[in-house]
């Protein structure tokens, strides 16, 4: 039977089913933190992380679950709270009788304290190591070794298990004690890793998993089975957020909002210019929600569940399509745009001049390519007017205003942006961060759609032409996906 | 079964046209069944790396599966059908080769043409296939055409199958799936199909060219057949540079099938007194017919042969290449081997509603690490109640009747108001329930932070709440060090 959290019977922490770590440390050095971000859990029900120090006060099991089986279990534990006094009891207790105090000082120093309750939280980390977990050790390096950290490093070494001790670094700059650390963990751990838990990409956290490979060779067919299969999800989750963004880019391309006034009433130009104004500000808020929506999805995806789009600062502001700064900030440049359009429309004319067998003498790309450019020239640096459709309604006057996509050639380019710009800043949110989810400031915000190479940007534009003119295009879809596919991984790359 | 060891086998057309029909029926519950097989039997036989490859295999292995459960021959019977019409294309055509070559050789004086033979034999084919050529670039190549050209098999193969089969199949598996359309809608299988025609088109034409000569070989046999050539101009010059050209390629293995300058100008027709006198040697004849029939092997079987042999590389190869990424293909490899993440452990229900009686002002930030270390309770929610703002003690009621966990009551040491504080015990109870455990903290105030309560004031708090007789409410004096 599973054990619940906070009421874990002796012997169940450990199964031979299944790798098991022990993740130990001094209190707040962010043990929690990095069980946090290694299973992408951001909910603090589940893993409480906080500056507050000793928030663990128990054991507690953290399995990474796929598939319904458990692949491996972490024990995030107490943390030592008094481990030179622990270390001269276990010390005390093993005597004179030479060598080094082992499994069995240890156990008799569990029994001990329980009844004198001494070392309470000392004897709760200890638990699981008994029962033959390995050991992640966690340690920040930005602090000096002191005597308590090597008496924490003297008590795991007793234990025997296999150990990989962790410097959960904070921040990119190395950590004022990093070379003291590795020393005196080179000496008692198997292997010494660098981990920022408030950091760590996806990459990082693949790369620890795998470093568990290496400190216990007993486990390592199952933990590659486990490290493809966080392959296959990481790519699944790619595949998803790749579909959510062509399916938000479809359906803002193909929006159309609609507004009615009467022709025959008092003042039929005024009604007509607030049916148009009314219609184009719910044209651009839906355009917002949808890409609100779209960015909620992508934090679904990747596992952030307690934080929403709007919420999350950096996010907090609606992609404001009326605003001439996003329309600077945002989409390819004029030049860029210009020679899309020329490339797309001479593609376009080269049809012509095939379906003449040549006779048209390449008139057909060349009036392709100079309409292309000159339409994306003129009409890619303007402040985007909507598209405007009048119909007749019925027979008693009445007019229906549609509203569409705005002309300017890099409105598609605005939303993939805004969209990327979302996708790069999810990314780089740990799991370990709690709170209103401000994001760190290193990530920046400037266009990535202007720097796609050109064959991702043709791709893009040729879909993007064929879903603004209504067309189904499979094959524009594929290879459109596709170019999303890959920047979406040059992004993850790119972190 | 084993599904996994078919893992890495090749995909053929019958294989996509069974994977798109099956594609189109499959139900969700199926699909359900068949992503346990594939966690079991094929992902474990996928290779690693390369992500379209393991797509390919895996999919692969999963079509193995399903064909195993339900009979499916879409695929079978439209290979069948190309195949048929494949040899009736062959044999009509090689049919219509051999009447040709017939036609010429027993003609009027059996005197054959060479200029003329060799244009209706060789040129004009491949004027046929450059021409052809040309209309798939202009728009042959259009998907419409492609998916009425296998439609067209499809039904020549049902029908050949026969009415009974093709009954039992609809009333089997429902209405046809339009396995066509999907094909021609991406960009590997339609190359695919593409090239099989193509290649089912040159077959044709090997059958034209074998026809030839079949034929010419037996008319040499039968007829005494004789060769010239005649021209308006002197021309002689540009036949013999001609013959010299197309015979290149054999020049050097069998010089006697290159007709010389001699025997070039010895065939030459001349008309004298309105008749045609054609005064070739039994050394040219020789010659003529030797170079014809190696012109009809070398410049028209093998190039089709090449040509059957290229395009089966381009259907290999875009068959090689199938990336199966339109979005119903992503949508089944989805359902099939999406890693799926469960609970990373159970949430810890140790939340606790934390009300600020009176205002004291005191956060639950403040003494979240007493709670959380002496209390074990962690802080989720706080609000303030006993206050003179509504909203507030709206608030509080609502959070209350979310059913929390626990409730801790944050109280100062100084302001026990029996009856106030029973009013507020029945308030909390009564929204909660019995069983909620209710805490009251007592504190004091130092500089606005929270204190050690004073000694007397706890005491009576302490038998205050004991007086309530609540199994489910304690009372704790806050203690900064615990």
């Amino acid at each position: 039977m599973r054990p619940k959290n906070d009421a874990v019977s002796a012997g169940a922490w450990v199964t031979d089913a299944v790798p098991c770590f022990a993740v130990v440390g001094k209190v707040n050095m962010g043990k929690s933190a990095v069980l946090a971000t290694l299973l992408e859990e951001d909910d603090d029900r589940v893993i409480r992380i906080s500056p507050e120090p000793g928030e663990t006060t128990r054991c507690q099991r953290l399995s990474l679950v796929l598939d319904g089986e458990e692949r491996l279990r972490f024990i995030d534990t107490p943390g030592f709270q008094q481990p030179v006094e622990a270390l001269r009891a276990i010390r005390a207790l093993h005597g004179e009788a030479g060598g080094t105090p082992g499994l069995d000082t240890l156990r008799a120093f569990v029994t001990q304290s329980r009844k004198t309750k001494r070392f309470e939280d000392e004897c709760r980390l200890l638990e699981p190591l008994l029962e033959g977990a390995g050991i992640l050790y966690v340690v920040d390096p930005g602090v000096p070794v002191y005597d308590s950290f090597l008496a924490e490093i003297e008590i795991l070494r007793f234990t025997g298990r296999a150990r990989l001790a962790l410097l959960n670094q904070r921040g990119a700059d190395t950590p004022a004690h990093d070379a003291a650390w590795r020393e005196h963990l080179g000496k008692a751990f198997n292997l010494v890793r660098a981990f920022d838990a408030h950091r760590a990409r996806f990459a990082a956290r693949r790369d620890l998993l795998a470093a568990l490979n290496q400190i216990d060779e007993r486990d390592r067919d199952h933990l590659d089975a486990t490290m493809d299969l966080l392959e296959s999800e990481w790519r699944q989750r790619r595949e998803q957020a790749a579909e959510h963004v062509q399916s938000f880019l479809r359906a803002a391309l193909r929006l159309r909002e609609n507004a009615h006034y009467a022709e025959d009433g008092p003042a039929p130009a005024t009604a007509r210019r607030e049916a148009i104004q009314h219609a184009s500000r719910r044209y651009f808020a839906r355009v917002s929600t949808l890409e609100r929506e779209t960015a909620d999805a992508l934090l679904g995806i990747y596992r952030h569940t307690s934080v929403q789009a709007q919420a999350m600062a950096g996010f907090g502001e609606d992609l404001d399509l009326a605003s001439d700064e996003t329309w600077r900030r945002l989409g390819l440049t004029r030049q860029q745009l210009t020679w899309l359009g020329a490339a797309v429309g001479a593609g376009a004319g080269i049809g012509i001049d095939a379906a003449t067998l040549g006779h048209s003498l390449g008139i057909g790309a060349l009036l392709g390519g100079i309409g292309g450019g000159a339409l994306a020239f003129f009409k890619g640096d303007a402040i985007p007017t909507l598209k405007l459709d009048l119909a007749r309604v019925g027979p008693l006057g009445g007019r229906r205003v549609t509203l569409g996509p705005p002309r300017n050639a890099n409105f598609s380019w605005v939303l993939l942006d805004s969209i990327l710009i979302r996708y790069r800043q999810i990314l780089s949110r740990a799991h370990a961060r709690r709170g209103d989810g401000a994001l760190g400031g290193d990530v920046t915000t400037e266009s990535i759609a202007r720097q796609l190479p050109g064959d991702r940007q043709k791709a893009l534009a040729r879909w993007f032409r064929a879903v603004a003119g209504d067309r189904d295009d499979t094959e524009r879809d594929s290879a459109a996906w596709a170019a999303l596919m890959e920047t979406l991984e040059t992004i993850e790359r790119d972190l | 079964m084993n599904a996994a060891r078919r893992a890495g086998r090749r995909w053929t057309l019958a294989d996509l046209i069974d994977f798109e029909t099956v594609l189109a029926r499959v139900d969700d519950d199926t699909l359900a069944g068949d992503r346990l097989v594939f966690a079991r039997d094929i992902r474990p036989a996928l290779g690693r790396g390369d992500e379209s490859a393991r797509r390919r295999d895996g999919l692969r292995a999963w079509l193995d599966h399903r064909r195993a459960q339900v009979r499916l021959d879409a695929g079978r019977a439209w290979t069948q059908g190309l195949g048929l019409l494949r040899l009736v294309l062959c044999l009509v055509m090689s049919l219509a080769g051999a009447g040709l070559v017939v036609g010429l050789c027993a003609g009027p004086a059996q005197s054959v043409h060479v200029v003329v033979f060799f244009a209706l034999t060789l040129v004009v084919p491949w004027v046929f296939f450059v021409l052809w050529l040309g209309v798939r670039m202009i728009g042959g190549a259009r998907r419409a055409t492609l998916t009425r050209a296998l439609q067209t098999i499809d039904r020549l193969a049902r029908r050949v199958q026969g009415g009974g089969a093709a009954a039992t199949d609809s009333a089997s598996r429902g209405t046809p799936v339009d396995w066509q359309s999907r094909l021609a809608d991406s960009r590997q299988p339609r190359r695919a199909l593409q090239a099989a025609l193509a290649g089912s088109l040159q077959r044709g034409a090997l059958g034209f060219n074998i026809g030839l000569v079949l034929a010419f070989v037996g008319s040499l046999m039968i007829f005494d057949v004789r060769f010239y050539w005649e021209a308006t101009p002197q021309t002689g010059s540009l036949v013999q540079s001609s013959v010299t050209l197309i015979a290149t390629p054999w020049r050097a293995v069998w010089p006697e099938a290159v007709p010389d300058a001699s025997q070039i100008e010895a065939s030459r027709a001349r008309h004298v007194s309105d008749t045609r006198q054609v005064s070739g040697t039994s050394a040219s004849t020789a010659a003529w017919w030797r170079f014809l029939l190696m012109s009809l092997l070398v410049w028209g079987v093998l190039p089709r042969l090449l040509l059957i042999a290229g395009y089966a590389l381009v259907e290999r190869r875009a068959l090689a290449r199938l990336d199966f990424q339109a979005p119903r293909h992503r949508e089944l490899w989805r359902r099939l081997a999406s890693v799926e993440r469960g609970a990373v452990a159970t949430p810890v229900t140790d939340g606790a509603l934390v009300l600020d009686v009176g205002g004291s002002g005191i956060r639950a930030g403040d003494i979240r690490g007493f709670l959380l270390r002496a209390l074990r309770v962690n802080p989720q929610a706080e609000h303030r109640i006993g206050v003179l703002d509504e909203t507030e003690e709206q608030a509080a009621d609502a959070a209350l009747a979310a059913d929390p966990d626990h409730v801790v009551l944050l109280v100062e040491d100084w302001g026990l108001s029996p009856r106030q504080a029973g009013s507020l015990q029945e308030r909390v109870r009564g929204a909660v329930g019995l069983r909620t455990p209710i805490t009251w903290l007592v504190l004091a105030r130092a500089e606005g932070a929270p204190a050690v309560p004073d000694a007397d004031h706890l005491r009576r708090w302490t038998a205050f709440i004991d007086g309530l007789r609540d199994p489910a409410t304690e009372i704790v004096g806050y203690a900064p060090g615990t």
